[in-house]
């Protein structure tokens, strides 16, 4: 083989503040827009926490963290997003279910804008009246995803997939339970999971890397918050097994949609979820992408007549693959995927399927940022590069988009 | 700045280039213009289809998917898509800033197109594949009955349908069933052989490139094969609205009321009054200090989705929201009561002001993007007027609010379309 040439990959850089915040800047020469996500390691997976030394453990309505990103958007000098707007700037903000991020887009203004996030995430003020209004909304949201095959499809998968583990749960909980969100419960888990050591700045665009470290350690350091109280999340014991290996959803399709998950075991790659992701995404690709013999057969038998999708995701505590496609015949695609799946684990993986999935692995990588560098946080690169101004809401189906359509 | 600098090859073969450092992917991409008919729509929708299934280099699928993985996961995609009532074949290709087997990217994706495009997989008589066209007309029969599953987008495309029934606007780009369903390999080929390569082109090409040698290799892969000798015909025609609006109320299976209300306009891009048009549409339900927006969502909380667009070739505005089935007839109101209040010239110098500031960043930031780029170019390209960014920007700039509202006034209501949940009997309550 000839060799291959390319420019090196981008990188980020990585900075932690005196006060604990974490700071990533990925410079791209040349853009016009800039980004900022200012984002916290609290999802929709907190369901109950403790402060340290406490005995009481408090339970939070399902939907909380999701609530707590619609909410931060009112403050004292009015709505968040008008203050953007008025920069010229767009704002958005996004729940998964470990992290929830708070971003915006500008092209001038950059560091007002910037200045804008950090009393967004750091300046809570709640109110009765603002929080009951907020659950119409947040209904109607909810309501919205019912009537959505695809975003039903996987939150089921994930409830089938796990037993125990709170990531299985809709990020915007449901229009029962969010009807418990009260200000106080607002405050207090912005008070536990929002102080600056449990937060990291992501900055991308064309900008001077001096210039946005000192800025963020001003604003940083104005903003003054100091490190909660430690909090304790209790850990849940999720079972190696499914929880329930098939089940069925009934909604207005044109044909039926087939979603299969591979439930991995943290137990298996302990501390190393990252390599184990890599890992992950080689051995999806070598198995279903494009170019193997199982999306070969099905698409040319006609079972489907688009290539198969297919994610990874992982977490220090669960690592799931995921399979979905369209099919008017999904025993048979069901039995297919599961005979490949069985010889792979026989056999092991095609050499040539293993170098050709490296290959578009490294296009893909070269394509967008390199995260080596950005470590706490499982960083929304799929949201920051799927979001504009008009994006949709579910960039990629894992992350829970909050405030715009 | 203008990004791409543009080549006549002949009448019927332009090429746009912009060489950058700034994207670390090199695109790839070719327009062909035809007329929008139920019959262009379905051929034109099935043939690129056939024609990436396989090439005479790599016949079958799985080469040619292979072929893409080595290249890095260069990718290959194509669609009929559509600028007001002109169809448009799309073919992109793309991959990573990547040179390898002794060529630069730009010089694999131009070998890939021009084989797709032209030296397909044939069988043994010299046709189009039949396995390949069967599999293929049964994913875009899948694709057409699958356009149901999105609510929001079914809603809109039947406000569309109601509302231009006459019209070509309202031809699916996915094309006609039956028509779609009736095609053999013998009219395909022939649809390939003869219609294709008469179809006027626009080619763009984004990347790490020097221009001489990027005009160089696209005219070499496609000067000879492209004839672009045909005519596409009209790009819209005007229609005026009924003097009362038509209602029309559907059902379908959904938990919320998908509303959709269609005007007319008599503006399109190359207007002059264009950017009054589209900064009223911002300010109507673009963005989300829209009055749509403010009203419709943060004052009643009616809805999580609303929003409007303007659609820049035929002048037609739309305005939707996902609601409360109990609440769709409210919904209609305030909609037409914030239309009423933007054409009266209700105005606020704030709302001016965040509507421009956000029409600009969003036209500026398009040159992040080569797909925005190259599709804000063959708007301009199809309506005849192409802009730069700054002169976007400054036509903008320089709305006053009395032609904003000017332009609002000119909007005539033509559809109220209204999906409502099955639970609900046509024109009753549930």
């Amino acid at each position: 083989m000839m060799a291959s040439s390319m420019r090196p990959m981008e990188k980020a850089e990585v900075r932690i503040l005196p006060s604990g915040l974490e700071v990533a800047l990925i410079k791209k020469q040349g853009y016009v827009r800039k980004y900022a996500v200012l984002a916290a390691r609290f999802g929709s997976q907190v369901i109950t926490m403790r402060f340290a030394g406490d005995r009481e453990e408090y339970e939070l309505p399902e939907g909380t963290a999701h609530f707590l990103e619609h909410k931060l958007f009112e403050q004292e000098k009015g709505n968040m997003e008008e203050k953007f707007s008025e920069l010229g700037a767009t704002s958005n903000a996004f729940t998964s279910s470990d992290i929830t991020g708070y971003l915006f887009c500008a092209n001038d203004n950059f560091y007002e804008c910037l200045g804008l996030l950090f009393d967004l995430v750091y300046k809570p003020v709640f109110s009765d009246l603002g929080v009951e209004k907020e659950k119409d909304i947040i209904s109607q949201e909810i309501m919205m995803t019912r009537d959505d095959p695809d975003w039903m499809g996987y939150r089921t998968l994930l409830t089938q997939l796990y037993s125990n583990h709170p990531m299985a749960i809709d990020p915007a909980g449901t229009a029962e339970s969010i009807k418990d969100v009260t200000p106080e419960v607002l405050y207090a888990v912005h008070e536990a999971f929002y102080s600056p050591g449990n937060l990291t700045l992501l900055v991308v665009g064309d900008l001077n890397p001096e210039d946005v470290f000192d800025v963020a350690a001003l604003l940083d350091a104005k903003a003054g918050v100091k490190a909660s109280q430690e909090v304790e999340v209790s850990t849940v014991i999720e079972p190696a097994e499914v929880n329930t290996a098939k089940g069925k959803l009934k909604m207005d399709v044109a044909r039926p949609i087939l979603w299969m998950g591979f439930k991995d075991d943290p137990l298996m790659f302990g501390k190393s979820a990252a390599k184990r992701k890599m890992a992950a995404s080689v051995l999806a690709d070598a198995l279903f992408g494009p170019s193997s013999k199982l999306n070969d057969f099905l698409y040319t038998s006609g079972v489907i007549d688009d290539n198969l999708a297919f994610d990874e995701h992982y977490a220090q505590d669960y690592g799931y693959i995921s399979l979905v496609a369209a099919t008017k015949r999904p025993q048979e695609l069901l039995s297919s995927v599961k005979e490949a799946t069985e010889a792979a684990a026989k056999v092991g993986v095609d050499p040539q399927a293993f170098e050709l999935a490296k290959r578009r692995l490294i296009g893909s990588q070269l394509r967008s940022f390199k995260f080596g560098g950005v470590h706490r946080l499982r960083v929304p690169c799929r949201q920051i590069q799927g979001y504009g101004p008009h994006g949709k809401a579910f960039a990629s189906g894992i992350n829970y988009s909050g405030r715009r359509q | 700045m203008h990004f791409f600098e543009d080549f006549k090859v002949r009448d019927g073969l332009s090429v746009h280039l912009w060489p950058t450092k700034k994207f670390r992917t090199v695109y790839l991409q070719i327009y062909l213009h035809s007329p929008l008919t139920d019959e262009t729509a379905t051929f034109l929708n099935l043939l690129p289809a056939v024609l990436t299934r396989g090439t005479k280099q790599f016949p079958e699928t799985r080469l040619l998917n292979t072929r893409l993985d080595m290249l890095y996961g260069a990718g290959i995609n194509s669609s009929f898509t559509r600028r007001g009532e002109r169809g448009l074949v799309s073919l992109s290709a793309n991959m990573a800033d990547i040179s390898c087997e002794g060529k630069v990217p730009l010089e694999h994706l131009c070998d890939l197109a021009r084989s797709i495009m032209f030296e397909p997989a044939l069988s043994s008589s010299g046709m189009l594949r039949s396995d390949f066209l069967s599999q293929e007309k049964a994913g875009i029969l899948n694709d057409i009955a699958s356009v149901k599953d999105d609510k929001d987008a079914w809603a809109e495309y039947r406000c569309m349908a109601n509302m231009g029934k006459d019209e070509a606007f309202s031809v699916h780009p996915y094309g006609d069933e039956d028509l779609l369903k009736s095609i053999g390999p013998e009219p395909l080929t022939s649809w390939w052989a003869n219609v294709l390569p008469d179809l006027p082109a626009d080619i763009f090409a984004v990347g790490d490139f020097d221009v001489v040698e990027a005009l160089e290799l696209i005219t070499r892969a496609f000067g000879g094969a492209i004839k672009g000798g045909s005519n596409p015909g009209p790009v819209a025609t005007y229609k005026p609205a009924p003097e009362i609006p038509q209602v029309v109320e559907e059902n379908a299976d959904t938990v919320q009321a998908k509303l959709v209300m269609g005007w007319r306009s008599r503006t399109n891009w190359a207007s002059p009054d264009y950017p009054a048009h589209v900064l009223a549409n911002h300010i109507f339900g673009q963005y989300s200090q829209s009055k749509l927006f403010m009203n419709i969502r943060e004052k009643e909380g009616l809805a999580y989705s609303v929003g409007s667009k303007i659609e820049p070739t035929k002048g037609l505005v739309y305005a939707f929201a996902g609601v409360d089935p109990k609440k769709v007839e409210k919904a209609v109101e305030v909609v037409i009561r914030e239309h009423g209040a933007l054409a009266n010239g209700n105005i606020t110098e704030n709302e001016l002001s965040d509507a421009k500031k956000s029409m600009e960043m969003g036209i500026r930031i398009s040159a992040d993007s080569p797909a925005s780029l190259y599709s804000r170019e063959m708007t301009g390209i199809v309506n005849g007027k192409r802009l730069t960014i700054e002169e976007a920007v400054r036509g903008i700039e320089a709305c006053k609010a009395e032609e904003v509202a000017k332009a609002a006034s000119e909007w005539k209501l033509d559809t109220i379309f209204k999906l409502m949940p099955n639970s609900y009997s046509k024109g009753g309550r549930g």
